[in-house]
């Protein structure tokens, strides 16, 4: 099996690919022009990661990442900017003036899917000017935080996940056992 | 991690290159003695190392660093610090610093590997610094092919990086593996730009002074407390008061804001910052509400850098920062919650140390928004 990462120059990317082999996991890099039917053939689930764009102003450097998200058969994770595009292609809205840096402390809604064993509260680690405001349609909201009503939010019929913090640092409790989970998730598919 | 066979592969990598002599460049961190020493176990005595005094070091640190290495890899200093002076004094920018100071320590590396008759330079850069570098939050000086630079042409040499693909804490665990020294090992970072990074703003003569002497106090006070890094940085104690930040922290205490004339990088939302520097006066509700204080000006205003101020007097020019982080992997970074006393006590000593220093503060900005260090 083999997770690709989509890969928009973010600063946490190649840390995803430390914590995907950490775990023994095989993991490669994907440039954001990767046709689909490639993406397909090659990968069994992806990693939409971060980025220094903003979206919606941004939408067209992320390449073919809603095509990914919308089409891709396999489970999907949004990081931070990879979030928030799923927020966007799934007709979720975006809003700005929610910023949040550094530690946050977590508020858990839903603990199952990605969050599974996961605490109540937890400090998650962040970077982010861009947020989902609202949740699409068919997606449950599973965490917000003071500032941001939708931390994490999932639809598992679509196998779609996406986490606003960045469970691939260091900094963040419990970020590898996100990682995990979602990883469990794409060995069941 | 099998770390003894990810040695080996890079041992094996290197001797399958066809090296006529490897140049490899000391700071004394664990990054580049690493490199080096790993090399040296592939190539033997082709490789020569080499350390570059800038100027920009601490207090007796190329010495420092040449009996930490004795035993285990023998190295010549080279002193460039006129050539660096004269070329880096009066710039102010940030990235012009870095830029500049990458520019003449590679045409100095170049002139040296020709001299000894090296076609290879070995340098320990690691993950992070072209992933910060590549993302263009700040320009690490040992960051080339990454950023598009072809050192052949333009430097004759063809460069090895045998650490690219590790962080730092994988760098230590290599490290203990090829039995480096623990001191070395366990040595916080240190940009290769040095001090002329942490003298913010326009570098001049004695504001690399004042943060010399000031950074031999925050390392011997704080250096027993188990952090990952922790130094000072100084500046012009130039500023002005900000009546809506000021209002912003009402609820956190009797706290009144300023912002300082220069500015600090930061990384917001993936990108680059180059924002103000806040300075927070006052008094807290409680001690632990200083740590608070940098979410609140950071995700409203054009901050990076959010400082608390420990200790004034109305006269002298500069500003000194304590900054003390703890991370393993240098991508993200906290602030420890050091006491009130304890950081008072360092303040105090670095204002009887030098009379040029009118006010000391404390960093409280992690990594994001904040960049560990200043420029």
């Amino acid at each position: 099996m083999v997770i690709g990462i989509l890969n928009f120059g973010g600063q946490y990317n190649h840390l995803i690919l430390r914590r995907i082999t950490e775990l023994g996991f095989d993991g490669a890099f994907i440039e954001p022009n990767e046709p689909i039917n490639k993406v397909r053939e090659k990968y069994n689930c992806l990693i939409i990661s971060g980025g220094p764009w903003n979206i919606p102003e941004d939408i067209s450097r992320t390449g073919n990442a809603i095509n990914y998200i919308l089409e891709f058969p396999g489970p999907v994770l949004g990081i931070c900017l990879g979030h928030q595009l799923m927020a966007y292609a799934y007709g979720g809205e975006l809003g700005k003036g929610y910023s949040e840096f550094g530690g946050v402390r977590v508020q858990v809604d839903d603990e199952d899917t990605i969050l599974r064993s996961l605490p109540r509260e937890f400090t998650a680690w962040e970077s982010h000017n861009v947020s989902v405001v609202k949740p699409p349609r068919g997606f449950k909201v599973i965490a917000h935080s003071s500032r941001v009503p939708v931390e994490a939010m999932a639809n598992e019929d679509l196998g779609r996940f996406g986490v606003q913090f960045h469970p691939e640092v260091r900094h963040t409790e419990f970020g590898t056992l996100i990682i995990r989970n979602f990883l469990e998730l794409c060995t069941m598919q | 991690m099998d770390y003894t066979s990810i040695i080996n592969k890079l041992i094996d990598y290197t001797r399958s290159l066809p090296i006529n002599c490897a140049l490899a460049a000391i700071s004394g961190g664990v990054d580049s003695t690493t490199s080096a020493v790993l090399v040296r176990r592939a190539i033997g005595d082709r490789l020569r190392a080499i350390f570059i005094d800038t100027g920009f070091m601490r207090s007796n640190e190329p010495n420092q660093v040449k009996s930490l290495l004795s035993g285990v890899l023998p190295i010549n200093i080279v002193d460039l610090h006129d050539y660096f002076y004269r070329e880096m004094l009066g710039i102010d920018d940030a990235e012009e610093k870095r830029v500049k100071f990458r520019g003449l320590f590679y045409t100095a590396l170049s002139r040296i590997a020709n001299e000894l008759g090296c076609d290879w330079l070995v340098q320990g850069t690691i993950a992070p610094d072209w992933i910060e570098t590549k993302g263009g939050i700040k320009t690490q000086h040992n960051v080339l092919e990454q950023v598009g630079i072809d050192t052949v042409s333009r430097y004759r040499f063809k460069l090895l990086e045998p650490l690219r693909e590790f962080y730092k804490d994988q760098v230590r665990e290599i490290a203990r593996y090829l039995s480096v020294p623990g001191e070395i090992i366990n040595r916080q970072p240190f940009p290769g730009p040095g001090l002329s990074i942490r003298a913010v703003g326009t570098l001049t003569m004695e504001k690399l002074d004042v943060v010399r002497k000031a950074t031999e106090i925050v390392e011997k006070r704080l250096g027993e407390l188990g952090l990952s890094q922790w130094f000072a940085a100084a500046w012009e104690f130039k500023v002005s008061h900000n009546d809506e930040i000021t209002k912003s922290l009402g609820q956190l205490g009797r706290l009144s804001a300023e912002l300082f004339s220069i500015r600090a990088t930061g990384v917001k939302g993936d990108a680059r910052s180059y924002g103000h520097v806040a300075l927070i006066r006052g008094e807290p509700t409680r001690w632990d509400t200083i740590y608070e204080l940098y979410d609140l000006v950071t995700s409203r205003y054009d901050v990076t850098h959010v400082i608390y101020e420990l200790a004034e007097r109305g006269r002298g020019k500069y500003f000194v920062s304590i900054r003390a982080v703890v991370t393993d992997d240098f991508m993200t970074a906290d602030v420890p919650r050091l006491s009130r006393d304890k950081l008072l006590e360092v303040a105090k000593e670095v204002l009887d140390n030098d009379d040029r220093v009118a006010g000391v503060g404390y960093d409280v900005t992690p990594k994001p928004p904040a960049t560990i260090e200043y420029e």
